[in-house]
């Protein structure tokens, strides 16, 4: 079947006439994609930089240990053991075997340690502690011997001694500050002693200097390049005399079975740590701990010890607190830019009634109207949206469309829908039934199918509620909808309450001596019924004041975090935009009954009413739903913030639980802001529309 | 007849567009309306009935010429005085009828006597008044909507008089309405002349109705084409 082309003459003048409410909706379209677009990689971002931060601040290494093998040799010895360290590396390379690839790429290459317990110098100086220590680590770290040689061994490789033997001999490098300190040369003797007064004997071989001081191996035993005030107890100085491969048997003899502490540390590269592979890595730590050795456990087990699953949780659980607030922020953005997309072309459709009619009844298929505005709406909403990602590459880190999506297929499918629905019901045959009952019927109908709409409405935002209750910010965007739930229901509650409001003022006004009252409270009651125009400014004010809670909520406790001063940020944009986005919504209310309220008007100034009070009527017609808005709207968005703010964990990111400061003087603003919107509104009006005389309104019956 | 001109037009003209689009509308225009006489405009479509209603109630302006109504030189009012002029001393009814949707038939009707500022009570007993002479005092509380378009049309001559008019302006009243019922309306009019004293000045494309009126004044391309007497010329 051949497909009708489109009458692009057609297509090029309608868009022509309505260039406004088109440009304007891509303006939204633009503004909702760049913020909807930047908004998840910047938090992403901010994400990654919050776990290396945390990781970087609290040192949280991965320690293990594990005993060493038994050295008995026959008849009650020991025996020296020339390959220690080669056991070591054994025990690093099984170690690093166990964490998982995940893990491990995750972690900067391991260092291993053996050292001895903290001695006495016993020179007569009081408050001096030494510690033997070997390092080792693939490459590194590397010294340089200045004077006299490394460590090396003080007896053949497989020596055999007593239990209760003499003091074993064992040699050490001392560094530079070390030596100097102690007073030390190679060759010296470290006069030293245990807790129970054993005499170790520990003679310097020589003194080196590190090759790279700042490698991060050192950090483990940062006594080895120079003495350490307060390690081991206040006012104590505590120095280290490094071990070589050759030196670490003579240790292991030189003190008791268990005495030296053999462990391998990990620590983690925060470069390589980002908030994507956090689940896997905190998993992977959370195993390698719940399969542990005991401490206690005397056998060769890994013992694994560590603080970077805590460490791990507690971002995680900030990241997801602010992740569950952006979420907030940007479902409200995304909920109120698609009413201001849905106004839009409610408008576009008010405007373009009778050309549609007029050309479906000329033949034009439905198929063919909704084709062609299909094209309009998309060449629009593909331009905005491009532009509006383009902006999204030039300040964020990667571009997110999933979010994007919503106000996209909005901008795209809403204009064609309602233009093609607005030329069909134009000319079909369906006539108002005679019968009295079957008329009530066909109300009822249509009354039940939108009572049914709203209550699904209502239960998806209680939904939501329950959902936050009680699942907390894991409850994925269910429960992050729940403010724009809330805030649409209760917008919805207030839109159908508008026209019992301005029925009830009519006719307590019809009693007074206020003539202008009066016909603004007829165009008010005549237009209430009207749900979009309430229902984005409620929305939007309500979601402004939520943002502007959080907001003040986020900044009365002290900002620290890179995601507390981004969330804060995002809200104070949210607070900005969303009564943007609400205005528009009233300039497009406006707008869409802008022709009927001038003709009313119109009909008024027949019977003497003056240019200036045809101003004071149009504002009567305008403010109910401003009205309600500025004063409901903020009361919700309180209440929505009372109602969601602790099952949103904002602690976690504040570090206590808010007190909501209730920033008065910005929802004070924002409902002024609105109030005086109107003002502009209907001063503007007169002013557009100067041109046209009263006769020929009254003649064609339009503006 | 009851006495002088209540109207006086001179030497009108109205053009709209310019150059070689323009048309001239109205063309030295001139003749005088007696208080307390229904007169009959009549013309074909594009004759400039409507511009020269509107431009005799304010409603537009001529491009030279000027309109005394009851002695208030209409031409030379502000947008404040032309709205006073309408309040107190010209009313209007259309062919669209012109009623407010949301009011009732009553509030429609009460509606100048609003801007007029009226006492409550007063209002209503005139708008009870009003509404008993053109016979819809059972549908005072009816909304425009649930009216036919006859009703409509009494609602608005019952509101053009309201204020106690001097002068009433009448576009095509019964364009809208079946030979019957726009009789019925004319007869209405031409009985609201005779017991309230306004003036009429009510076009027409209608020769039946003709015969209500008391003068016919005939307009062709602009100008005027000629004038009889109404009830008397039949």
């Amino acid at each position: 079947m051949r497909i009708p082309a489109p009458h692009w003459p057609s297509v090029a003048g309608r868009a022509r006439a309505d260039a406004g409410p088109l440009l304007l909706a891509a303006v939204v379209v633009a503004v909702v994609t760049l913020l909807a677009g930047a908004v998840p990689p910047m938090l992403s971002a901010t994400a990654d930089a919050a776990v290396r931060d945390a990781v970087r601040t609290t040192g949280a290494d991965l320690q293990v240990h594990a005993r060493m093998e038994a050295d008995d040799g026959p008849s009650g010895t020991r025996v020296r053991h020339p390959r220690l360290a080669e056991d070591v590396d054994d025990f690093r390379a099984r170690a690093t075997d166990e964490l998982g690839p995940g893990l491990r790429a995750a972690l900067r290459p391991p260092v291993s340690t053996v050292t001895s317990p903290t001695l006495k110098i016993t020179d007569g100086s009081v408050l001096r502690t030494f510690q033997l220590a070997y390092l080792s680590r693939d490459g590194g770290p590397d010294v340089t011997w200045i004077a006299g040689d490394p460590p090396g061994p003080t007896a053949s490789e497989t020596a055999q001694i007593p239990y209760g033997a003499p003091p074993w001999p064992v040699q050490v490098g001392l560094s530079e500050a070390d030596a100097a300190a102690l007073q030390v040369r190679p060759g010296a003797r470290i006069p030293l002693a245990d807790d129970q007064g054993n005499v170790k004997k520990v003679e310097v071989s020589g003194i080196f200097r590190p090759r790279d001081s700042a490698d991060p191996a050192w950090r483990l035993l940062p006594s080895l390049l120079r003495p350490v005030s307060g390690a081991g107890g206040a006012g104590f100085t505590r120095f280290a005399g490094l071990l070589s491969r050759d030196s670490l048997p003579d240790a292991r003899l030189a003190f008791g079975q268990d005495e030296l502490r053999r462990t391998v540390w990990f620590t983690p590269d925060p470069a390589r740590l980002t908030w994507h592979t956090l689940p896997s890595i905190a998993g992977s730590v959370v195993a390698l701990k719940a399969a542990s050795g005991s401490s206690g456990a005397r056998d060769g087990r890994l013992k694994w010890e560590t603080r970077l699953d805590g460490v791990l949780r507690d971002v995680s659980s900030q990241v997801d607190a602010a992740s569950a607030q952006a979420s907030v922020l940007l479902i409200a953005l995304l909920a109120v830019a698609v009413l201001v997309l849905l106004l839009a072309a409610d408008l576009l459709v008010h405007r373009r009634a009778p050309a549609l009619t007029a050309a479906r009844q000329r033949g034009m298929s439905l198929p063919v109207i909704g084709g062609e505005l299909l094209l309009e709406s998309a060449v629009m909403t593909l331009l905005a949206a491009a532009a509006g990602l383009g902006l999204v590459r030039a300040v964020a880190p990667g571009v997110s469309w999933e979010w994007t999506a919503p106000v996209v297929v909005t901008a795209l499918a809403a204009g064609p829908v309602f233009g093609t629905l607005a030329a069909a019901r134009a000319t079909r045959d369906r006539r108002v039934p005679a019968n009295r009952s079957a008329r009530r019927w066909a109300r009822n109908t249509v009354r039940l199918r939108r009572a049914a709409l709203e209550t699904g409405a209502l239960v998806a935002a209680s939904g939501a509620l329950v959902a936050l209750y009680q699942r907390g910010i894991g409850g994925g965007l269910l429960a992050a909808s729940a403010p724009a739930l809330g805030a649409l229901a209760g917008a919805l509650v207030s839109a159908r309450a508008l026209p019992l409001g301005t029925r009830f003022a009519l006719n307590r006004l019809l009693r007074s001596r206020r003539p202008l009252a009066v016909f603004g409270a007829a165009r008010a009651a005549a237009t209430s019924a009207r749900v979009l125009p309430p229902l984005v400014l409620v929305t939007s004010v309500a979601m402004a004041s939520y943002a502007l809670t959080l907001g003040a909520a986020v900044g009365h406790v002290t900002v620290d975090g890179p995601l507390s001063s981004g969330l804060l940020r995002l809200a104070w944009v949210s607070a900005v935009t969303l009564p943007i986005l609400g205005l528009l919504g009233l300039a497009l209310g406006a707008a869409a009954g802008a022709p009927e309220r001038w003709q009313t008007l119109t009909r008024l100034r027949t019977l003497g009413l003056r240019p200036r009070e045809a101003r004071w009527v149009a504002a009567g017609e305008l403010l109910p739903p401003v009205v309600v808005a500025a004063v409901a709207g903020p009361l919700l968005g309180v209440l929505l913030t009372r109602l969601t703010f602790g099952s949103l964990a904002l602690r976690l990111l504040t570090g206590a639980d808010p007190a909501p400061a209730l920033p008065w003087w910005g929802l004070g603003l924002v409902a002024a802001v609105f109030l005086v919107a109107v003002a502009v509104v209907v001063s503007v009006e007169p002013a557009l529309r100067r041109r046209r005389r009263l006769s020929e309104v009254i003649r064609a019956g339009d503006i | 007849m009851n006495g002088g001109p209540l109207v006086s037009v001179r030497g009108v003209h109205r053009r709209y567009g310019s150059g070689a689009t323009a048309v001239h509308a109205l063309r030295d225009v001139t003749f005088e309306l007696a208080a307390g006489t229904m007169t009959a405009l009549v013309g074909r479509s594009g004759s400039g009935k409507t511009t020269l209603l509107n431009i005799i109630g304010g409603l537009d302006r001529p491009d030279s010429g000027t309109v005394l109504v009851d002695g208030t030189d209409v031409t030379a009012l502000d947008e404040d005085g032309l709205s006073l002029l309408r309040r107190a001393k010209v009313s209007y009814v259309f062919q669209t009828f012109g009623l407010i949707p949301v009011l009732s038939a009553a509030e429609n009707v009460g509606a100048p006597l609003r801007l007029a500022r009226m006492p409550p009570v007063e209002r209503e007993r005139r708008v009870a008044l009003l509404l008993e002479l053109v016979g819809l005092a059972a549908h005072a509380e009816q909304l425009p909507g649930e009216l036919s378009g006859g009703q409509q049309q009494r609602v608005a001559i019952a509101r053009a008089l309201a204020a106690s008019p001097r002068l009433l302006i009448a576009d095509e009243p019964t364009g809208q309405l079946d030979a019957e019922t726009g009789l019925s309306v004319m007869a209405l009019l031409r009985g609201v002349v005779e017991s309230e004293g306004v003036t009429a000045l009510v076009s027409t494309h209608d020769p039946t109705m003709l015969a209500l009126a008391d003068r016919v004044i005939r307009i062709n391309d602009g100008q005027l084409g000629g004038r009889s007497d109404g009830r008397g010329d039949s």
